[in-house]
């Protein structure tokens, strides 16, 4: 495969050569062309053009002037951060910080959040919609889970992405020309989210051949990009490609990750006095493989692999027709996209069972005569998930002034298709990845396609009062997926006061608030979930004659669907300040955000019933044939299990204050101050009780009593952070560099209070009863109650650490750029005591650093 | 004028520089701790005078032993350099019994011990050494076996539990409890009950209603995880069709071998720690299992300490009175080692297969007790002083085998 890799890299290295280089010398002959009057003019110009552009090179995030409260982050302040995946730009939002890229888990977005304590509030980085040129990557057919597998030590659990989002991995940033984070309260044309989206603008129009390469200790990352134009026929075409390659450890190739990613795009325009035409198109392909698999050293087996395959290609479309002499229809914008996936997971592991265990292959509930797996063997896992995605979206924009009313109306519908085609988790049931699986073989393609169909409308009105000015706009969304359905409604308002005369200087004061429901759709995972198998031994007879072994099984098939899931609904309120003056800014948001249903595997309690046959009667020594269930008497027996189904439970609360101030330019030394931060508070709580088992022999037999708690886990975080960002841009010498100094003045984590004693409990017969206080001296029933300390619930403050990073750049002729990074050249983090430990951090922070080498041709 | 200042310090500035440069480095000197040790006498024997005595201190970081048998008056007075010390004593008191002179064998233990400063005072508690003379636990193979793959085999781990007494003993309801606790992780378990019942993760209990499984004088039974010829699976394992009990949990992925009898799974599910990070009890619930479950859960808590946050666990398990129990074995390995998890007047030492964490060498490796004696009759005595260290021949080849 590595050879492969290699093949596809050299010959999209040569493709890139032969059409960029014809190009090029075509460009020449144009540059040499114009008269010198032009040049002198171009000279002037350009002069000019410099002293404003300086003002405007902003190297960290912007603070959006619009009515949603998003972050813009573009070119510059990518180049200048020097990232390996998107995951790193998210250090620019309020409340980020650099962290040192993680390329062997997957990486998932939580905005507006301090971590996120549990699988069981995914719903974050879920509820964030990527959408790259106007049209979403879609997630919702994903299913590389591995059945039977899961838990903290599989491989594949780190990297599992099913019903969590997209992982920002798989997201290059060198074909991103423009990303706008929309924190706040979103447009009504943006729908299946609950936290936030994110618009990425891809790079358009003629450019030279560019180059990056970037390296530090874990990674490798090259990418070639070229831009066409074509002025006579106005196309602009862009051809984009890039390479990661990366270690999990610089001393360990046994775990890696690499990543292509490959885009030709094209823009058409077709004006006249009527409309204008804009079409942009775009191919991408994108692959990624993450790669497992022991040191032949430690294990001289070397059968333990795991290979995660995933590979998209996309064809999207966003048509454009501004209408010039219309009165009411301004334009109409299309967009859609098809994408297909194949997603694989090649994993194969040696199981060794204890000594040898019952074999249960049966996809059929009811009565087994079953075998017994081998003490060893190898077994393969296949998952195979072929997603096939379509998205269309049709909006027109339309205008008109009523009185001193100017109104921009937006309206529109958007369709979504998901169906994963794959072969679905494959494996021999006869020798399964793993003994006592819960699952069986399951086909993808088997599972119905979801599509969902949402219209949307919303009046932008602004209006003058004065020296006032006034924005609001006002819509909903409607939205339907199958039986489920959701109404959006979200406003934001925007009122700029009149200038206010200070000295010489002016200042300007915006206020703006806003509301807004978003509602996410469940995936296909949660929709369809997969049956359960249990399998209920009824005979368990290991003669230690082969020819007289039998076991029997009671199989149970459950398929654990929730008919009642409802789509998750997040509600955000908001209120933003802003303050400018002679280019200084300093914009404050007050947010807070809820949502009660988010998903969330619960628990549902089955009882089965079953049968244990007795073969005392039967002398092992004297026996001629193996045991037949039909001639042993027996015991009816009844079991309780707890299966996992997919609710509405999950509740995040966040709140918080987003800050950020950015001085002008001070003149001469070029030099610019940031400070930027926030204030979080996160809670995370289960909203439905939960049952809640023990898996525990007592006295011979399974615990079978199940309480039903009315908390089950419970984070409550907050944190306050301050960046400050000094950064010099010296143009004469070519230099660029900046300061970050990154505090976390505190972050603290807390328990929400839960009670170890569940409101009643439910035995084999089914029956709820209360639970008592004399249950809780029961052989059986004490079991069901936890005593659960009071330290449990203190809050636990981690104090101040300050990280200093530094960055440079080194700008030859806008040609080469030469940058290197050093993130915590400095820090400090002091040592500090909880609860009579001492938490030494002092020396354990080793800095991260790499270079990068960008050529502009 | 400053300038001036400064250069008129700067010549005695650079002499102390000098001066500091010659100063020889301070050699490595440890304070030597005046220790007065206290001997308190076993509560349950009256009049008792030391008679034969040696206490070991075993600096825990250096390894280094210093031996005293230097008493007077129940008082050891020594001193020690500044360090910590596991102190461990053995020896004879004599006692009065009904006006008779007797004397019997004490020990004591005293784990990590801080010496610091010039003087210490510390009083060490003796008890009485029960030498072995009923059921004691003669074998524990719980390393398994490592299978042509190199990859651990875990179904053929057995007990071997022996009748060290001159009398038939009956193994009903017998039972063998693992510890909960870890002998490689020292943490403060509140409440601590270590000095009167022993924590335990996994229970199980021979069957039989009283006089159902005799065992004759220096004989013994053994307690299989999986009773089947092991063999057919992993040439280098053991053959356990013959032996007495299997222990087997239904709708665990377990088998049962229908000629060897299934152990009671009293508590959860007995699965050896196959790096010996736990220790085993031999004990008879005196009330029964119905008494031991509803009485003597172990609701415990600590804390953990990972990655700079402090996380309260609360735990829930059962434990087992000290009185209850008849043999304990302390397992560990010595670079993980940090204390015994039974009080030492059940065991005071431990016993080992493997040096370090996950010792690739300890696979096939058993613990075994050691014999004593042989009696005339040809019945076999084992060692039994209540104290592994000393009683258990460590990296031992498996009976079985």
């Amino acid at each position: 495969m590595r050879g492969s890799d290699y093949f596809l890299f050299i010959l999209i290295c040569l493709i890139s050569v032969t059409l960029v280089l014809p190009a090029q010398a075509q460009q020449k002959d144009q540059k040499n062309n114009p008269s010198k009057k032009d040049t002198v003019n171009n000279k002037v110009d350009s002069l000019k053009a410099k002293q404003i552009s300086l003002e405007e090179v902003v190297i960290t995030a912007k603070e959006s002037k619009g009515l949603s409260t998003s972050s813009i982050i573009d070119r510059r302040a990518m180049q200048h951060l020097q990232p390996s995946s998107f995951t790193d730009l998210l250090a620019l939002l309020p409340g980020g910080r650099s962290v040192d890229p993680n390329l062997k888990t997957a990486n998932l977005i939580g905005l507006r959040q301090t971590g996120t304590p549990s699988t069981d509030y995914d719903i974050s980085s879920l509820g964030t919609s990527f959408l790259i040129d106007g049209a979403p990557i879609s997630t919702r057919a994903n299913m590389q889970y591995t059945g039977g597998l899961t838990g903290q030590t599989d491989l594949n659990t780190k990297r599992d992405v099913t019903a969590k989002g997209l992982d920002m991995r798989t997201l290059s940033t060198d074909q991103i020309e423009r990303v706008e984070v929309i924190r706040g309260i979103p447009s009504v044309e943006y729908g299946d989210i609950t936290s936030g989206v994110i618009k990425i603008t891809r790079k358009q129009g003629e450019s030279g051949v560019e180059a990056r390469f970037k390296a530090d200790g874990f990674s490798k990352l090259a990418y070639v990009g070229k831009g066409f134009a074509f002025p006579d026929k106005k196309i602009l075409l862009n051809v984009d490609f890039d390479f990661l390659d990366a270690k999990s450890d610089p001393t360990n190739r046994y775990e890696n990750y690499k990543r292509i990613n490959t885009s030709i795009r094209l823009n058409k325009l077709w004006e006249n006095n009527t409309r204008d035409i804009n079409l942009k198109s775009s191919l991408d392909y994108g692959t990624s493989m993450d790669n497992q698999r022991t040191d032949p050293d430690i294990d001289l087996l070397g059968v333990d692999k795991y290979k995660s395959e995933y590979n998209r290609l996309a064809f999207t479309n966003s048509l454009n027709i501004d209408f010039h002499q219309q009165k009411f229809l301004k334009s109409i914008v299309l967009n859609s996209s098809l994408s297909m996936q194949r997603d694989q997971i090649n994993q194969t592991k040696w199981v060794q069972t204890d000594a040898a265990a019952i074999l249960n292959p049966f996809t059929e509930a009811g009565v087994h005569d079953v075998g017994y797996l081998p003490a060893n063997y190898t077994a393969h896992l296949l998952v195979d998930g072929k997603p096939i995605d379509g998205f269309l979206k049709i909006m027109a924009n339309m205008g008109f002034k009523s009185g001193k009313v100017n109104h921009a109306i937006l309206a529109g519908t958007e369709a979504n298709y998901s169906k994963n085609m794959g072969r679905g988790q494959v494996f021999d049931p006869y020798l399964p990845p793993s003994k006592g699986m819960t699952t069986r073989p399951r086909a993808y393609s088997d599972i119905p396609a979801t599509k969902d169909l949402s219209f949307f409308a919303e009046d932008r009105i602004d209006v003058k009062l004065g020296a006032h000015k006034l924005e609001m706009v006002a819509g909903a969304r409607a939205m339907m997926m199958g039986g489920l359905s959701a109404i959006d409604p979200r406003a934001n308002a925007h009122w700029t006061l009149p200038k206010i005369n200070i000295g010489t200087q002016q200042l300007q004061i915006e206020l703006g608030a806003g509301i807004g429901w978003q509602s996410k759709f469940p995936v296909i995972a949660q929709l369809y979930p997969d049956y359960t198998y249990v399998d209920l031994e009824q005979l368990n007879y290991y003669h230690n004659n082969p020819e007289y072994r039998k076991a029997n099984v009671m199989t149970y098939k459950f398929l654990v669907e929730n008919p009642n899931l409802q789509p998750a609904r997040n509600k955000k309120w908001e209120l933003k300040a802003d303050f400018s003056m002679n280019r200084n800014r300093l914009s404050i948001t007050y947010f807070k955000e809820s949502m009660s249903n988010a998903f969330r595997n619960g628990t549902e309690l089955r009882f089965m019933d079953y049968k244990k046959y007795n073969t005392s009667g039967i002398d092992p020594d004297k026996i001629t044939a193996a045991p037949d269930i039909k001639d042993l008497p027996y015991k009816d027996w009844r079991r309780m299990q707890l299966l996992s189904v997919v609710q509405n439970g999950s509740a995040l609360y966040k709140e918080g204050i987003e800050y950020r101030f950015s001085s002008a330019r001070m003149k001469k030394i070029n030099t610019r101050v940031t400070i930027d931060g926030a204030w979080f508070k996160s809670v995370y709580q289960n909203s439905l009780p939960v049952y809640k088992t023990k898996d525990l022999v007592i006295d011979n037999e399974d615990f079978t009593y199940a309480g039903l708690y009315a908390e089950n886990d419970g984070y409550i975080r907050s944190q306050l952070n301050t960046n400050m960002m000094i950064d010099t841009y010296l143009p004469k010498i070519g230099l660029e560099f900046s300061t970050s100094i990154q505090s976390r003045w505190f972050s603290s984590t807390q328990n929400a209070r839960r009670s170890g004693t569940p409101m009643s409990y439910v035995g084999v017969d089914g029956i709820s009863h209360p639970y008592t206080e004399a249950d809780k001296s029961d052989k059986y029933l004490q079991w069901l109650n936890t005593n659960v300390s009071e330290v449990l619930f203190q809050k636990n403050t981690i104090p101040m650490d300050i990280d200093v990073n530094f960055k440079v750049v080194k700008n030859f002729k806008d040609k080469i750029r030469v940058g290197m990074f050093v993130n915590r050249l400095f820090n400090y983090a002091p040592d500090y005591k909880v609860n009579g430990f001492t938490v030494r951090r002092t020396g354990l922070n080793s800095p991260y650093f790499g270079m990068e080498l960008n050529f502009n041709l | 004028m400053i300038k001036m200042t400064l250069r008129s310090l700067w010549i005695p500035l650079c002499a102390l520089l000098l001066l500091n440069a010659c100063k020889k480095d301070s050699t490595l000197q440890l304070n030597q701790v005046a220790l007065t040790l206290t001997l308190a006498n076993p509560p349950e024997l009256t009049d008792a005078k030391v008679s034969v005595l040696k206490v070991t201190f075993k600096e825990i970081n250096s390894g280094k032993e210093t031996v005293s048998t230097n008493v007077k008056d129940q008082k050891m007075n020594i001193s020690l350099s500044e360090g910590s010390y596991d102190v461990s004593l053995e020896g004879t008191v004599e006692y009065k019994l009904n006006g008779e002179t007797r004397s019997r064998k004490v020990g004591a233990l005293k784990q990590g011990l801080v010496l610091t400063g010039t003087q210490h005072e510390e009083n060490l508690a003796m008890f009485t050494v029960l030498e072995g003379k009923g059921f004691v636990i003669q074998e524990i193979f719980f390393t398994g076996t490592q299978t042509a793959q190199n990859k651990p085999y875990t179904g053929d781990k057995y007990f071997v539990i022996f009748n060290n007494s001159a009398e038939t003993l009956y193994a009903d309801g017998l039972v063998i409890a693992q510890s909960d606790f870890l002998t490689t992780q020292k943490r403060a378990y509140t409440p601590d009950v270590m000095s009167q019942a022993v924590a335990v993760g996994a229970v199980i209990r021979i069957p039989g209603s009283g006089k159902d499984h005799p065992v004759l004088p220096g004989k013994s039974i053994v307690i299989a995880d999986d009773g089947i010829n092991h063999k057919e699976f992993n040439p280098v394992s053991v053959d356990l069709t013959k032996a007495n009990f299997e222990i087997f949990t239904p709708n665990r992925e377990d088998i049962d071998n229908p000629q060897v009898q299934n152990m009671e799974n009293v508590y959860s599910r007995m699965v050896f720690h196959d790096r010996g990070f736990t220790s085993y009890v031999l004990a008879h619930f005196p009330d029964g299992t119905d008494d031991f479950l509803t009485n003597q859960k172990y609701d415990y808590s600590y804390s953990l300490l990972v990655n700079g946050v402090v996380y309260p666990m609360d735990q829930e398990e059962y434990k087992i009175p000290n009185s209850w129990i008849i043999d304990a074995v302390n397992l560990s390995v010595q670079s993980e080692f940090q204390w015994i998890v039974t009080d030492p007047s059940l065991d005071m030492g431990w016993t080992f297969c493997g040096k370090i964490a996950s010792d690739k060498t300890r696979y096939g490796k058993s613990v075994r007790r050691k014999i004593l004696s042989t009696t005339t009759e040809g019945r076999v005595i084992l060692k039994d002083t209540n104290n592994s260290s000393l009683d258990f021949d460590a990296e031992a080849i498996p009976s079985l085998k």
